[in-house]
């Protein structure tokens, strides 16, 4: 059961939570990363699964892609999982590559009917393959297509209504997209199924003045924050997450950032309930 | 509406070096102009291939200096685009591709470094007591069949890479010197260490003739390497764990 505040696992921390008494509730692994044969990778991934519950976030399926979905990359994830017994597995609205090659970068979708029955159907059969439902991660984008029938949170609705996935609420994704399109945030968050939100990811973000670059290599910033209040206020407590995937800081450090977190869900369930 | 397969298409061919085609595609942002967003992604396309290398090849990367590198990655990512969902693969024939454009040194460490990263997280093998061998069957040698480590390599580099590349896990960055000969070093994992060393010339011809799939005696023959020889090397091998098993080995 994974509830309560998590870390994104990265190698710089693998001693450090291969501790007793950390203030980590859960963890989320990379896929890709553990998709090898053996080594020391799969050596830390057991003594640590031994001590946290685990959740499988990838980076790779390409759910919105129109490439064949990779069956290869299917099995090893499914191998994956029988390992790690995960509480669930995600993935990103977005596709990642075309007519073979990877572009190795979670790139946007059209939202459009066609897009939406295309990506609707993928995440169908991954689903089937998986046998679990499939928890779906909104990107932060920098482009929007023209000729959109839907909004992306209205895309995300459609698609949990047609394909029965599960979200990842990415809440810097939210407001770095927000900025970005000029939509309104919490009018993004008004249209989700909130009973479909799984996982909420809190990242860090780089200001660029007229354009935000989703970068996981800073703190989470207020604006974030208060955003991830307002999120908590709407869908109660969803086990949350902090991602930073470059500058790693020091666990004590991130430990603190999630302290943080921990605070702004506390204060904004009390006033849910008040 | 563009529909989404060529929309994905022309994205792509964009990314990959082609003619702009991203801004046809897009609207203006509120704040940006459309080619703003656009060159987010074509930045971000370069430089996380770039980094990926650079995490697989850190002592190439110090060798050659940062500038170096880049455009050695740059350029290899521009004709050997990834074809694999996982960037571990994304280097596969990056030393290769050094080779080709004269970077003889880096692609000496490249391979080095490629060779030591697939002995890294390979399937762990098992290992043979040397006290096996004893235990043989004289009729067991001549389809004896031992098997390296999943993961075991056998680089020929012309510079001492591995000299250099053990300078650098102290902190020193040195260039490679070059070798009278080309030589082979063996890299594996023994348990969860990766190991390396020098092979002997004798060694690489009977390590060569094993791994094309002859039996123990065939390979001895092939490779011209004294039988008491053979039987020493295997010992050896057993020894450092770089069998993981004996196949067609019936006991006495």
């Amino acid at each position: 059961m994974i509830k309560g505040f998590g870390l994104g696992l990265r190698t710089d921390h693998y001693r450090d939570l291969d501790t007793d008494g950390v203030a980590v509730d859960w963890l989320e692994i990379i896929s890709e990363n553990y998709m090898v044969a053996g080594g020391r990778p799969l050596d830390w991934l057991e003594r640590l699964r031994a001590r946290y519950p685990m959740v499988m976030h990838g980076v790779s399926l390409s759910n919105g892609g129109c490439d064949p979905l990779d069956e290869n990359y299917l099995g090893a994830l499914a191998g994956l999982a029988a390992r790690v017994e995960p509480g669930w597995i995600s993935d990103h609205l977005c596709w990642t590559g075309f007519g073979g090659t990877h572009l190795h970068d979670l790139l946007p979708l059209p939202y459009t009917d066609e897009a939406l029955a295309h990506v609707a159907e993928r995440i169908g059969q991954v689903q089937d393959r998986l046998r679990r439902p499939l928890v779906i991660e909104n990107v932060s984008s920098y482009v929007r297509f023209s000729g959109a029938d839907l909004s992306e949170a209205q895309f995300l609705r459609e698609l949990v209504a047609r394909s029965g996935c599960e979200l990842l609420l990415d809440v810097n994704n939210v407001h770095v997209s927000a900025f970005n399109h000029g939509f309104d945030a919490l009018g993004f968050l008004d249209t989700l199924p909130g009973p479909a939100i799984r996982q909420i990811h809190l990242a860090g973000h780089s200001h660029m003045g007229d354009h935000i670059i989703d970068t996981h290599d800073a703190p989470i910033t207020d604006a974030v924050f208060a955003l991830y209040a307002a999120t908590i206020e709407r869908f109660g407590p969803v086990p949350t997450m902090i991602e930073r995937d470059a500058n790693i800081p020091p666990l004590a450090e991130l430990l603190a950032e999630l302290e943080t977190a921990r605070g702004y869900a506390d204060r904004a369930l009390a006033e849910q309930a008040a | 509406m563009i529909a989404l397969r060529d929309l994905q298409r022309r994205f792509t061919r964009d990314l990959l070096g082609g003619a702009p085609a991203i801004e046809s595609l897009i609207e203006d942002g509120p704040g940006a102009p459309r080619g703003t967003g656009a060159d987010v992604y074509r930045h971000a396309y370069g430089a996380r291939l770039v980094e990926a290398l650079g995490n697989d090849f850190p002592v190439t990367t110090a060798l050659m200096g940062a500038t170096g590198f880049e455009a050695a990655a740059r350029a290899y990512v521009a004709t050997q685009p990834s074809r694999h969902p996982s960037l571990r693969w994304l280097g596969r024939t990056f030393a290769t591709d050094l080779d080709d454009r004269g970077e003889v040194v880096a692609a000496d460490m490249a391979a080095f470094e490629w060779a030591l990263g697939l002995a890294f997280d390979a399937a762990t093998g098992g290992t043979v007591p040397v006290e096996r061998l004893a235990t043989l069957a004289p009729e067991a040698w001549d389809g004896l069949r031992p098997r390296f480590q999943p993961g075991f390599g056998l680089v020929t580099v012309r510079h001492d890479v591995h000299e250099a590349w053990a300078r650098f896990q102290a902190g020193e960055i040195t260039q490679p010197a070059p070798l009278p000969t080309p030589v082979g070093l063996l890299t594996w994992r023994a348990g969860l260490d990766v190991r390396y060393r020098v092979a002997v010339d004798d060694e690489v011809r009977l390590i060569t003739a094993l791994r094309i799939g002859h039996g123990f005696g065939a390979a001895v023959g092939d490779s011209a390497v004294e039988p008491a020889r053979a039987v020493e090397l295997l010992a050896g091998w057993c020894l450092s764990a770089i069998v993981s098993s004996l196949d067609g080995g019936d006991e006495k």
